[in-house]
């Protein structure tokens, strides 16, 4: 029991460590790292919008269209950046794993807190300016909110891990999830919502695990939208026995390849 | 350091690695106890181990087989700057480390700065430093911290003369109360500071000896081509 607690101790001490050295790695190159990360997404939602308002119009079932693309780009950009970020994790940090106390479990934990954080911020950033901009409101179903974003991260987490432990024996298993996510943008309702679909549509779409989030965020949000698709059990339900294989190709895998 | 100081056991350690050409057996069936008083030197061709060795004592790399248990804490393989990241200045580098350790920050800082004689360097990112100058950040962090038992391959060997004649110095002021494990192709360092050697990759199984001198004649013997034999207890 004492040895779980100095155990405890030192990951937190490290994770603390990797987490401060991930923000200055990565952000502290200049200045103004901050500013420059959040303009990225900024940057293409603006785009999006420009597009969507002059040049197409879009159906978003009275949904404020900033707003609409804010809660997609974020919730599914949540998924993506997890994934990314972890399943990188241990590669780019392999070095790291030099120091006796550092465990891959705790560049795991680092990055993936770092991106909860980042994204929670950005996002946060992004709907007061919607609401500026706007004049869109908060969200009416705060709960469901949550939900759904925590949904997208723990799908993120879940194949993060699973991918992370996989690349110890393929190191290009990551090339063959990146075009899959590619599509996903496409097809998570991102750009469109399930109810502009026709009905027939649903049933195929219901399968894909990260309409959910996307659906779920919207709903969550404007009062005005009913998600025809929305089943975040569905979500869960692959992310979490996922997430538990992913643990165990990552305790299996842990500081090399072993057979 | 620890407080409770205990040895460094391997037992009939293994470890291979998959290679184009099939799978390299690094090391076999390695026993070996390292006491909090031991100064162990490392010899071997390039490839023989030395390296991996060191990574497996330290625990940034598991063996295949066998077993390692550690009484004392161990440092990084000293010399290997690959875990410094090269956009962060040394300074941010070197408080990574020492919160990593849960040693105190500013001591570490003022430890490295006074060691490493980097000045105002310290505050530019790693990346822009010269060999000399990343050596002198590796090794004056790894005395920062204040292990048991370091793990040094090969640090001494870089940077300018005065800046090894300090690392030497402040090897041989360790000696007395820490244990350390030293890889360096420079066969008199050895000499000088351990007080054993171990052989890797003359023969089926290493050869351990605490006759630094004369195994050290024996294996410089070996180098030119002569087969291994290793020296007779006087």
């Amino acid at each position: 029991m004492q040895q779980f607690v100095t155990n405890l101790e030192q990951s937190q001490r490290v994770i603390h460590a990797l987490i401060l050295r991930e923000i200055n790695g990565r952000f502290g190159a200049s200045r103004l790292g901050y500013l420059w990360a959040i303009l990225g997404p900024l940057i293409s939602i603006g785009a999006l919008y420009f597009i969507f308002s002059f040049f197409r119009e879009r159906d978003t079932q009275d949904m404020p269209l900033l707003m609409f693309l804010v809660t997609g780009w974020f919730t599914f950009g949540f998924y993506t950046s997890m994934v990314n970020d972890l399943a990188n994790a241990a590669s780019s940090n392999q070095a790291l794993l030099m120091h006796a106390p550092v465990q891959r479990l705790d560049v795991l934990t680092a990055r993936g807190t770092l991106v909860t954080f980042t994204t929670f911020a950005f996002f946060v950033i992004a709907a007061v300016l919607g609401m500026l901009i706007e004049g869109s409101g908060l969200p009416h179903d705060v709960g469901l909110v949550m939900q759904s974003f925590a949904g997208a991260g723990a799908l993120g987490i879940s194949i993060g891990t699973t991918i992370s432990a996989i690349m110890t024996y393929f190191p290009f298993a990551m090339n063959f999830l990146q075009p899959v996510n590619r599509i996903g943008f496409f097809v998570s309702g991102v750009l469109f919502t399930a109810s502009i679909l026709p009905s027939w549509t649903h049933a195929y779409l219901k399968w894909n695990p990260m309409i959910h989030p996307v659906e779920g965020m919207r709903q969550g949000w404007f009062e005005s939208y009913q998600s025809p698709v929305l089943d975040l059990r569905y979500t869960y339900g692959i992310a979490l026995p996922l997430m538990a294989i992913g643990l165990y190709l990552e305790r299996r895998t842990r500081r090399g390849i072993k057979f | 350091m620890s407080g409770v100081s205990g040895p460094i056991r391997l037992r009939n350690v293994h470890k291979s690695y998959k290679t184009k050409a099939g799978w390299n057996h690094v090391l076999r069936d390695i026993s070996l106890d390292i006491k909090p008083t031991d100064r162990l030197g490392v010899l071997g061709r390039n490839g023989a181990g030395k390296s991996t060795l060191l990574r497996i004592i330290g625990g940034s790399e598991m063996p295949d087989a066998g077993s390692v248990e550690r009484g004392m804490s161990v440092s990084w393989p000293v010399g290997f700057g690959g875990h410094l990241q090269p956009s962060m200045s040394g300074r941010a580098n070197a408080k990574f480390c020492a919160r990593v350790y849960g040693r105190d920050v500013d001591q570490v800082i003022d430890f490295v700065l006074k060691f490493s004689e980097l000045g105002k360097y310290l505050e530019e990112p790693y990346r822009t430093y010269s060999s000399g100058m990343k050596a002198r950040l590796g090794f004056a962090l790894s005395m920062a911290i204040e292990f048991d038992c370091l793990l040094i391959d090969e640090v001494t060997a870089v940077g300018d003369p005065s800046f090894r004649q300090k690392c030497n110095d402040a090897l041989d002021e360790i000696s007395e109360n820490r244990a350390f494990v030293l890889i360096n192709h420079g066969l008199a360092a050895i000499d000088r500071l351990c007080n054993r050697v171990i052989v890797l990759g003359v023969d089926e199984t290493p050869f351990q000896s605490s006759m630094v001198h004369r195994t050290i004649k024996a294996y410089e013997r070996c180098l030119k081509g002569e087969p291994w034999v290793p020296p007779e207890p006087q």
